[in-house]
């Protein structure tokens, strides 16, 4: 068993431990269930723990190297890049162009969820480039690096 | 031979006949035993404890809705669900699992249980991703307190619950429709770490979409 936290036994002072995030988990399940099967829980969150602290990790280090300060509860800032992906994986693409300088964390992340294109009426999206505007339609297709391959539908 | 061979038809028809039908048969029972399975469950309660000590009740089905919360209950290997409601509190250890949201939280997925759950071999993403939100959903997530909407998002991104960051993300996305840079920056409190000069950059870059406001 190499559980660090089977010796506290007060649910408490787990709660006053922020990380890993998974340890109420650990303690929690193994609770009642007996020495053996415990011992394949552990290694299991052991794998959740670390990817946990990885991802954790690159978060706090994009925090300290672009933006030193705190930022509050209020402040979309405190979302990492995964959730802030997710976030902006519903804008059209008209609006991701836009907010493309809202910020860099934004600018890093909001092209990466744009797969797809679609033209309609010989058009692209809802803005009116014409397909046959070649320089427009390669300096769209340069900055959108995550395209899936492209269908075009009549 | 004869008979023999008509035999054989006959059981090879019956063969080729009665299956399908069975199945149908079955897979419409399986589905109802399911229902009528999630129906009961959701009748036991479980307890939910936030990162600040509030406890809240939930419906087991609905807890489920947390893929995190359902992989903590399946590592139980508790096969008398019952007992899981005589079980201490779930600890959610995220400081975004505030009582307030842990509370709107339980509200959702009391609301949702009974949706039917995401098929991940059917690949309705796309569908999904387009829908708008329900009027109930809409209401749900007008909340005027933007520290509390995030906490909402990120505990539920934290629980893993898609539906409900599905529902956030939609409602931000429709605040932020049609305004400016600035005005998002503003109104998300997003510090703008870009120097003047990249941004006019990326503002000369991006000009053909300017200009067609």
């Amino acid at each position: 068993m190499c559980n660090p936290f089977d010796s506290i036994d007060s649910i408490g002072s787990i709660d006053c431990i922020p990380f890993p995030i998974y340890l109420g988990f650990n303690w929690w399940t193994s609770r009642g269930i007996d020495s053996t099967s415990s011992i394949d829980y552990n290694t299991d969150s052991k794998a959740i723990i670390m990817s946990r602290n990885e991802t954790q990790n690159m978060r706090s280090r994009s925090n300290h190297t672009i933006r030193p300060q705190v930022r509050g509860k209020d402040s979309l800032d405190r979302f990492g890049d995964d959730l802030c992906r997710l976030l902006l994986s519903y804008l059209p693409l008209e609006d991701r162009f836009r907010y493309e300088c809202v910020s860099k964390q934004w600018q890093r992340l909001i092209y990466e969820t744009q797969t797809e294109l679609s033209f309609k009426y010989r058009s692209l999206d809802s803005f009116g480039v014409n397909i046959n505007d070649k320089e427009s339609v390669n300096e769209i297709l340069d900055i959108l690096d995550y395209l899936s391959p492209i269908n075009v539908l009549s | 031979m004869n008979g023999e061979y008509s035999l054989d038809t006959t059981e090879g028809m019956a063969a080729s006949g009665d299956p399908p039908t069975n199945n149908a048969v079955d897979d419409y029972d399986a589905e109802e035993a399911l229902e009528r399975q999630r129906e009961e469950e959701n009748k036991i309660k479980i307890k939910l404890k936030s990162f600040e000590g509030g406890v809240y009740e939930c419906g087991l089905t609905a807890a489920k809705m947390s893929v995190m919360v359902a992989n903590m209950l399946d590592a139980l290997q508790e096969t008398d669900l019952t007992k899981i409601a005589t079980r201490e509190p779930i600890p959610l250890q995220n400081d975004a699992v505030t009582n307030k949201a842990l509370e709107k939280i339980v509200e959702w997925v009391d609301h949702h249980w009974d949706d039917p759950p995401i098929d991940p071999d059917f690949d309705d993403e796309k569908e999904r991703r387009n829908e708008e939100l329900s009027h109930w959903d809409k209401q749900f997530i007008d909340i005027a307190d933007q520290g509390e909407l995030f906490d909402i998002i990120a505990a539920a991104n934290f629980m893993d619950i898609k539906g409900l960051v599905e529902v956030g993300a939609k409602h931000i996305c429709n605040k932020i429709k049609g305004k400016s840079c600035t005005e998002v920056r503003e109104m998300l409190k997003i510090h703008n770490d870009f120097t003047p000069e990249e941004e006019a950059a990326i503002h000369k870059e991006n000009e053909w979409i300017y200009a067609k406001d």
